[in-house]
């Protein structure tokens, strides 16, 4: 009795795994059956055609790119902004596309992507998604520049180093845990958008995300499974090698 | 060269974190004045008179309002609840990925699993026909009048999130030692949990809460598969009237734009307000 409730959470939490793992394998399971009553290999077969691996290679770039230059920029950008008098009140503005709906900001950022012609286009997407995700990097990496980390760095400065040893062989070295950390939220914020890549890329820049949309809409279960596996398997990778890649700590 | 790199750090900041905001919300509080965009012919307070009289609007709003915050007092009030049996497992390691899964699930996954299991061929409704329960008569829970699915999808998505909040701050608010002591002076388990443990991890919990709120008020993908047209969330409803072919509602959703923002504005200087304060 005592275990039920674990059970129970273990049940729910489980299931959207287990669901997404039967059905993509599942063949002609319609109303009313209770499981498939047949299996297929043949929503995966389609994992070799040419779109499928567009929109996985399309969402992985996106996502790998994103990550890289927000976490680099952001880390950059920190570095400058905690050593200011009013760094709080440029923080302010960090905060607010943290928090904003990713689809009203793209509809707000679409008239200037338009005029520059990235609308539609995988620049576009990653330029919004670098707009969305790059404050999130500063806000992460102001709270990492404590005194600490920068009494450290005048004391590098002290012994001798230049502004490049400071860099590479002080701050990078010991701020990579927080770096890489940095790297995979982003990842996965920039893995699993819907809203903003569907408004700047006009369904054109078609992630994964947009694929499975598309799906349902066509209801397609079977292939929906497949790209909700797929959208599924970087985060539990991440969750495998380390729980703290997937929860979000911001702090001012 | 520090003042220069200094001065570059700052202008990054500029040109990518404050001047895309910026513009977005110029450009839009411009196109509700009718001063800017295609269908800007001067000054003009029309767009604002007619989203103020936009019924759609308000009832936006206010189903916004009331899902985040229900979605966030329930989740709070479900992982108090749940935390005494769920301790003794989060604190031996190996279990620990358990409670950590669902942050793996993306939105939109979550929300095509609610349609998959709640829609009138979905899980439940196989389940209740095996049962033998007439199909005809089952409950709709997608797209409903009560926006039941909805509220139990944008549940599940926060539920975890709070619950690992709430875990994490009954460690480093050494709860468990303070309960011992409350045992030994004589309270109930109950009492603990209700004058110990809730006032403890709400007010720790509450930024996290409030934030969370912020998220839910403008949730998209989940509203989008699962809510109604009519009334929408507010992000469905900007995202319609910006979507429509009838070009006279793009001004309508450049103004209920820079409404949220207003909103948004309010909750992040409450937000803020509250750190400051409690870290003072």
């Amino acid at each position: 009795m005592r275990r039920l409730p674990f059970i129970a959470l273990v049940l729910l939490f489980a299931l959207p795994f287990v669901y997404f793992g039967v059905a993509a394998f599942a063949d002609q399971w319609r109303f009313p059956a209770l499981w498939p009553p047949g299996w297929t290999l043949q929503h995966w077969a389609a994992l070799g055609g040419g779109q499928w691996g567009q929109s996985a290679g399309l969402s992985l770039s996106l996502a790998l790119l994103t990550g890289g230059i927000a976490t680099a920029l952001g880390f950059w950008t920190a570095h400058g902004l905690s050593q200011s008098k009013h760094a709080r009140r440029w923080l302010l503005w960090a905060y607010f596309p943290y928090a904003f709906s990713p689809v009203i900001y793209a509809h707000g950022l679409k008239f200037f992507f338009n005029s520059a012609q990235l609308a539609g286009q995988f620049p576009g997407v990653l330029l919004g998604q670098l707009i969305l995700c790059y404050p999130f990097a500063v806000l992460f990496f102001f709270s990492h520049f404590d005194q600490r980390l920068r009494e450290m760095e005048a004391l590098s400065y002290t012994l001798g180093a230049g502004p490049r040893a400071v860099w590479w062989r002080v701050l990078l070295p010991v701020s990579r845990p927080a770096l890489l950390l940095c790297f995979f939220q982003i990842f996965l914020i920039s893995w699993f958008d819907y809203g903003l890549s569907s408004v700047i890329g006009l369904g054109q820049v078609r992630t994964l995300t947009v694929a499975v949309y598309q799906y349902i809409m066509e209801a397609n279960a079977g292939l929906a499974a497949v790209s909700a596996c797929l959208l599924c398997l970087p985060p539990l990778v991440l969750l495998w090698v380390n729980q703290g890649f997937l929860q979000k700590k911001v702090e001012i | 060269m520090v003042y220069r790199r200094a001065l570059l750090q700052k202008s990054a900041f500029l040109l990518l974190g404050i001047m895309p905001l910026a513009g977005a919300l110029l450009y839009a509080l411009g196109y509700s004045l009718g001063l800017l965009g295609a269908l800007g012919q001067g000054f003009t307070l029309r767009h604002w008179a007619r989203l103020l009289q936009d019924d759609a609007f308000w009832r936006a709003l206010l189903l916004s309002s009331l899902m985040a915050v229900s979605v966030c007092a329930l989740s709070a009030f479900m992982a108090l609840r749940l935390l005494p049996r769920l301790m003794p497992w989060w604190e031996k390691k190996r279990w620990r990925p358990i409670f950590y899964l669902p942050l793996a699930l993306p939105p939109l996954v979550a929300a095509v699993l609610s349609l998959q299991f709640l829609g009138n061929s979905g899980m439940l409704a196989r389940l209740a026909t095996a049962l033998g329960m007439d199909a005809a008569h089952f409950p709709a829970l997608t797209n409903d009048p009560a926006q039941l699915g909805l509220g139990f999808t944008l549940l599940m998505l926060t539920f975890p999130f709070t619950l690992l909040v709430m875990l994490n701050h009954y460690k480093s608010a050494q709860l468990s030692e303070l309960s011992d002591l409350a045992a030994t002076l004589g309270a109930s388990p109950a009492q603990i949990r209700r004058k110990l443990w809730a006032p403890v991890l709400l007010r720790r919990a509450a930024p996290t809460l409030l934030l969370s709120a912020v998220f839910m008020f403008g949730a998209f993908e989940a509203p989008l598969l699962l809510g109604r047209q009519y009334p929408a969330m507010i992000s469905v409803y900007i995202n319609q009237k910006f979507s429509r072919f009838n070009l006279d509602d793009v001004p309508l959703a450049y103004t209920a734009t820079v409404v949220y923002a207003l909103l948004l504005l309010s909750a992040l200087a409450f937000f803020l307000h509250h750190q400051k304060q409690e870290k003072s």
